[in-house]
């Protein structure tokens, strides 16, 4: 089954109004003060992409060192990271969110996480 | 009885008492709007009932509501966009001593609309689709291109930015293999990416992740005194007193819910001024004024069952809670629309009913809730931001066990952070999504249909009136961008 347009003609009709809209609002931008976004600080910057670090270091240390563990250092880490000041309270926290997560979703759910491969898995 | 007990039996009723308390949890947290709490719970809705998920998502929808209300009042900061018109007068009162008394004022208003705004889903959504049974595959592109007509509304004052996010959305709907021939699109020879990219990985991400990678780097955000914690109900001549502020919050939430884009924290600000107008006490608004906690938290309830008039009846939604919504649906196989109320009638009915039930359930829960919801708010704001991301990267990974869902829900964050940063409107994008596939399949069908011919679009009655209204809708907005600033 065919049609006029195509697999192809509905993304390239969208790239060419996505093009028309961005060459008006670089057009715009010159004519005038471009609205303003979100302003923020070159630290909220680092923040953000510090957090963003750690999610992708989770994303790739679960399948070695298995859920509970990747997912309770993960939540101490982005605690700790975020101003919660280090110590029991952190690791507790830490902890706590390790075992909710491991009763939660393997235990209660039955999801499939991954085990870690340093523990045979 | 049996159509009642249907749609009451199994989990809907704990489903609707849960999703308040979510809900109630969530809105009080700053930062955490209705859609990012229904976001939240979206992965864990895949292996319940149809009834069960929606029922479940839409009570937090309602829970929220009311729940904003709270830091609204106590620490004057709306836990939702729509209860921060609640902030003015609803903080005032608690200065005054009375946070009690403008707690219990947001609770019994905001029961007011949400029943009120059911009513109306009740009696409008059922017509409409009746309506739209009717419709060819030209009606339905036509139906999805009046409502992504709508992006200038949901464009925050810049139409332009609005429409590449829309076209963003529409590319990311076309990953995966093309509805027509079946050839794969974008796909980069992933086989993961062969069945498309699911709405929900996106909204998760572009509203939660987003929104964590925002509050990182925020201060933390105000405490609220346990003195407050008293909850007191308005007697019957408060009531008496607010009931005209309620009704003008009914009105103008009805309008703006049916209204796609316009939304709650719109109809709070209009139902604010109105309820000000027609006030016999005006020169008490903003110094405390109970009639100005009453008419903002009837409209903000009374959006939360109007804004799915568009989406039951037409598949549309208006909001990014209405989005979620769809995506509920989309997870288990229904399509809302004209549709739905054939394919699956037990769904809608157990919506309604969870709907009413939501409402019950968040004037009980609101009773007993204050305590717990003020511990909440005091948490130290790493600890909660550490918990969500931990509930959002299981929560994603346990839908399909996999972690490039993972990576493209943080991709979607990611995405979502830069366009808040450079003033572009996520809501648009998540329209594309969601509607991307209704725009395409059924643009296709119909030149399938029609031998190529795109007259098809305007011969077909149908379609010639939603695509005129489009166009006037679209003129409007132009309009309103260019015109107005001119």
């Amino acid at each position: 089954m065919s049609d006029a347009v195509g697999a192809g003609g509905v993304p390239m009709a969208l790239a060419a109004v996505m093009a028309g809209a961005g060459a008006l609002l670089v057009l715009r931008s010159l004519l005038r003060a471009p609205p303003a976004g979100e302003s923020r600080s070159i630290a909220a910057h680092a923040k953000a992409a510090g957090l963003l670090a750690m999610m992708i270091a989770y994303v790739l240390a679960a399948p070695m060192l298995g859920y509970p563990l990747a997912i309770g250092l993960f939540a101490a880490a982005v605690a700790a990271y975020g101003g919660a000041r280090l110590g029991w309270r952190v690791a507790a926290f830490g902890a706590g969110v390790a075992a909710f997560g491991w009763l939660g979703f393997v235990k209660l759910l039955g999801v499939a996480f991954p085990v870690g491969t340093i523990f045979g898995g | 009885m049996d159509h009642i007990a249907s749609a009451l039996g199994g989990w809907t009723v704990p489903a609707a008492f849960a999703g308040c308390l979510w809900g109630i949890f969530g809105g009080a947290l700053p930062g955490i709007s209705p859609s990012i709490a229904m976001a939240l719970l979206l992965p864990f809705t895949y292996g319940m009932e149809p009834v069960t998920a929606i029922v479940l998502l839409a009570s937090v929808y309602v829970g929220a509501e009311y729940g904003g209300s709270i830091p609204a009042i106590l620490i004057r900061t709306p836990g939702t966009n729509a209860s921060a018109a609640t902030t003015i007068d609803g903080y005032e009162m608690a200065r005054q001593g009375k946070a009690g008394e403008a707690l219990g004022i947001s609770l019994v208003s905001g029961l007011v609309g949400g029943l009120f705004g059911l009513a109306v889903l009740v009696l409008a959504t059922e017509p409409l689709a009746e309506v739209a049974l009717a419709f060819t595959p030209m009606a339905y592109f036509s139906l999805a291109i009046l409502g992504l007509s709508v992006i200038a509304s949901l464009s925050g004052g810049s139409l332009l930015k609005g429409v590449i996010a829309a076209c963003l959305g529409l590319l990311v709907a076309t990953i995966g293999s093309d509805p027509v021939s079946g050839v794969p699109r974008f796909t980069f020879g992933s086989p993961d990416l062969l069945g498309g990219v699911r709405p929900i990985l996106i909204m998760v991400g572009l509203f939660a992740v987003s929104e964590m990678l925002v509050q990182i780097g925020e201060p933390a955000w105000g405490k609220a005194e346990k003195r407050d914690t008293r909850l007191k109900l308005p007697s019957f001549g408060m009531q008496r007193r607010l009931f005209r502020a309620q009704a003008i919050g009914c009105g103008i939430g009805t309008f703006e819910g049916v209204t796609p884009g316009a939304g709650g924290t719109v109809a709070a600000f209009m139902a604010y001024n109105e309820a000000k107008r027609w006030s016999k006490q005006p020169e008490e608004f903003g110094k405390g004024s109970p009639e100005g906690v009453a008419a903002p938290e009837s409209a903000n309830n009374v959006v939360t069952a109007t804004a799915l008039v568009p989406l039951l009846s037409l598949g549309i939604p208006g909001s990014n809670s209405a989005a979620i919504l769809l995506g509920g649906f989309l997870i288990h196989g229904l399509q809302p629309g004209p549709m739905l109320f054939e394919k699956a009638p037990e769904v809608v009915a157990g919506l309604y009913w969870g709907l009413l039930l939501a409402n019950i359930a968040m004037l009980l829960l609101g009773l007993v809730i204050l305590t717990p919801a003020l511990w909440l708010v005091n948490r130290p704001k790493p600890y909660l931001i550490a918990a969500i991301l931990a509930l959002v990267l299981s929560g994603v990974f346990a839908i399909e066990q996999s972690f490039f869902d993972v990576g493209i829900v943080l991709t979607a964050g990611v995405v979502g952070y830069l366009l808040r940063l450079a003033g572009v409107p996520t809501l648009p994008l998540v329209l594309g999504v969601v509607l991307g596939f209704m725009v395409e399949s059924n643009y296709r069908r119909s030149l399938v249909i029609s031998f190529g011919d795109h007259w098809v679009f305007l011969q077909d009655p149908v379609s010639l009136i939603l695509l005129s209204l489009a166009a006037l809708l679209t003129a409007w907005s132009l309009w309103r961008e260019f015109g107005r600033k001119t």
